[in-house]
């Protein structure tokens, strides 16, 4: 596992613990959703993740590195694209590259070029004259082209129109490398949906579903019907029918994940990462 | 090569980073002390032009008080990029050690600021002594008395060593005198991580009661040891003879004593700002 987290406890100062023994892993590669409520400790968990803050106990892992150290070496492996972070105005989208990217051994200038005439921005505009959205992508451009071995993006399609929320998706996977791992944070399901292959929730302190997009579509179906299915794992009125998710038997196709009902039933405590791979476990035992 | 070991490459860019992210500071700075100081000569060469002389020593005595505010709000202003928590983020994400970040910040402010300053104050003094010059002949035209006013060739040197000139104490008055000019540097520097955009007046206040606390010393030792006098007018009067034993040749005890911890105490600051930017969280 590239990313490791082994009983995590945190809190800010004067505050109740929001972690407390979190355990945490991501395979290589991965392109993982972290979907959580509003303070549920997304942000404040990909801060930790990046060595932005430090755990009160517990171990936190990328690849060799541990965060807290905030060493070089780990410093130019990872890029966190933060929500709010402070950006220097007065400079253009090329300055800015020139400046920043010097940072990243791995930047590619013309990747850099690439993904922004993807998002129809040009190099020579100055940040301060650009929308919110459209310095996200700048960010987002940015970001992609450190090659960095970790990213975090938190929140990423925040502030994106709906054409570029597509653009994005569409740049994300167009320029992620195989040995990249990338953890995005996010509220907004529906953005990250096609271009996750992996799902983390994280409720009251705990990763409470970790699991793969394809195993996932394996073991559940997820269905509507006019009535309240008998045999539903979860279900949530809908229009005049339900919405429901249920267990999936061998001969019945795959079903298409619904992410926001998925989440919904994590937080209703009606799945979990035990009761969905449960009969999966114990075939392997 | 190793990635963690101190890098030029990278120290260059932390550079072209605090040059580039701030370069209205530095570049109002260095404008603005140029103006500031050539203006202030001008008005003070103007103010005192029917007297005789301006000399050396006064060029010395402006250019330690205006070190003074340098030191207020050039030193003061260190690690800017720590004081909000968005650019804390930009700032610590950077791909740097630790170490490298503190060169940057103890070169500019420490070190590159007080050259800068002297440089523009020399040049200061140069420009307004010409500006005056110039000024003379207008003033004669209009048939006011003549500028009677002489100044002085500044002699750098004196300027910048007036110990040597002007005081002639013992060695280790000039250690308790470096070492608190030292002290409050340190803490102006460290202050910048400590107290953020309140550092320009909460450090200050620190280091006044720090030096109200080694005045107080004598005193309450003396209240300590003698006892509180009955006459109130001698309640502020130390009652023991702080000038023996002598330490050195004519150096008493405690003047030693507050030498050695005012150096010390300087080196501490440095270390708990490196220790400050480390453990910065955000």
């Amino acid at each position: 596992m590239i990313v490791s987290v082994k009983d995590l406890n945190f809190s800010y100062r004067k505050r109740p613990m929001l972690f407390e023994g979190l355990q945490w892993s991501v395979p290589e590669g991965s392109v993982v959703g972290l979907l959580g409520k509003n303070g549920a400790g997304k942000s404040t968990l990909l801060h930790l993740l990046s060595g932005l803050l430090f755990p009160k106990s517990g171990t936190i892992n990328l690849g060799q590195h541990i965060p807290k150290d905030r060493r070089p070496a780990f410093l130019e492996e990872i890029f966190f694209l933060a929500d709010d972070a402070a950006y220097p105005g007065n400079m253009s989208i090329g300055e800015y590259q020139k400046l920043m990217g010097a940072f990243y051994p791995a930047f590619d200038s013309s990747q850099f070029d690439q993904i922004l005439s993807d998002f129809g921005l040009e190099k020579k505009v100055k940040l301060n004259e650009l929308s919110l959205g459209e310095r996200k992508k700048v960010f987002l451009s940015f970001g992609l082209s450190t090659n960095c071995r970790f990213l975090l993006f938190d929140e990423p399609t925040n502030g994106l129109d709906i054409p570029s929320k597509s653009v994005f998706r569409k740049v994300v996977a167009g320029n992620l490398k195989d040995e990249q791992t990338l953890i995005i944070s996010t509220h907004l399901v529906a953005d990250v949906e096609k271009l996750i292959d992996r799902v983390a929730i994280l409720n009251a302190g705990k990763i409470q579903l970790d699991a793969d997009l394809l195993e996932l579509s394996d073991h559940l179906l997820f269905g509507n019907s006019s009535s309240l299915p008998d045999d539903g794992l979860y279900a949530e009125k809908f229009g005049t029918g339900y919405q429901f998710i249920r267990s999936r038997k061998e001969q019945e196709a795959q079903t298409p994940i619904s992410l926001e009902l998925l989440f919904n039933a994590v937080l209703n405590k009606s799945l979990s990462s035990n009761s969905i791979f449960q009969t999966q476990n114990a075939e392997v035992l | 090569m190793n990635a963690n070991a101190i890098s030029a490459r990278r120290i260059i860019n932390l550079f072209r980073f605090e040059f580039s992210i701030h370069r209205k500071f530095y570049e109002m700075g260095i404008l603005g002390i140029f103006f500031i100081i050539t203006g202030l000569f001008v008005l003070i060469f103007f103010a005192n032009r029917y007297t005789t002389t301006f000399g050396q020593s006064q060029f010395t005595l402006l250019f330690y008080v205006e070190l003074l505010f340098l030191v207020f709000f050039g030193v003061g202003f260190s690690f800017v990029d720590l004081r909000t928590k968005r650019s804390s983020l930009v700032y610590l994400s950077m791909p740097g050690l630790a170490t490298e970040k503190y060169f940057v910040q103890f070169f500019t402010r420490v070190l590159m600021f007080p050259v800068l300053f002297t440089v523009m104050y020399i040049l200061s003094i140069s420009v307004s002594k010409n500006l005056f010059r110039m000024s003379d002949f207008t003033t004669t035209d209009v048939g006011t008395s003549s500028v009677l006013l002489v100044i002085d060739n500044l002699d750098i040197w004196e300027m910048l060593v007036p110990f040597y000139y002007y005081w002639n104490k013992s060695a280790m008055a000039y250690f308790f005198l470096f070492g608190i000019a030292g002290l409050f540097i340190s803490l102006m520097f460290s202050g910048g991580i400590i107290f953020g955009k309140w550092n320009s007046l909460l450090m200050p206040l620190v280091f006044i009661s720090f030096c109200g606390l080694i005045a107080c010393t004598p005193v309450v030792l003396s209240w300590i040891v003698v006892g509180i006098p009955e006459d109130p007018s001698k309640i502020f009067t130390p009652q023991i003879h702080f000038r023996q034993p002598k330490f050195f040749e004519n150096t008493p005890l405690l003047l030693f004593v507050f030498t050695v911890l005012a150096w010390v105490a300087m080196v501490f600051f440095y270390w708990i700002t490196y220790l400050k930017l480390k453990e910065r969280e955000v």
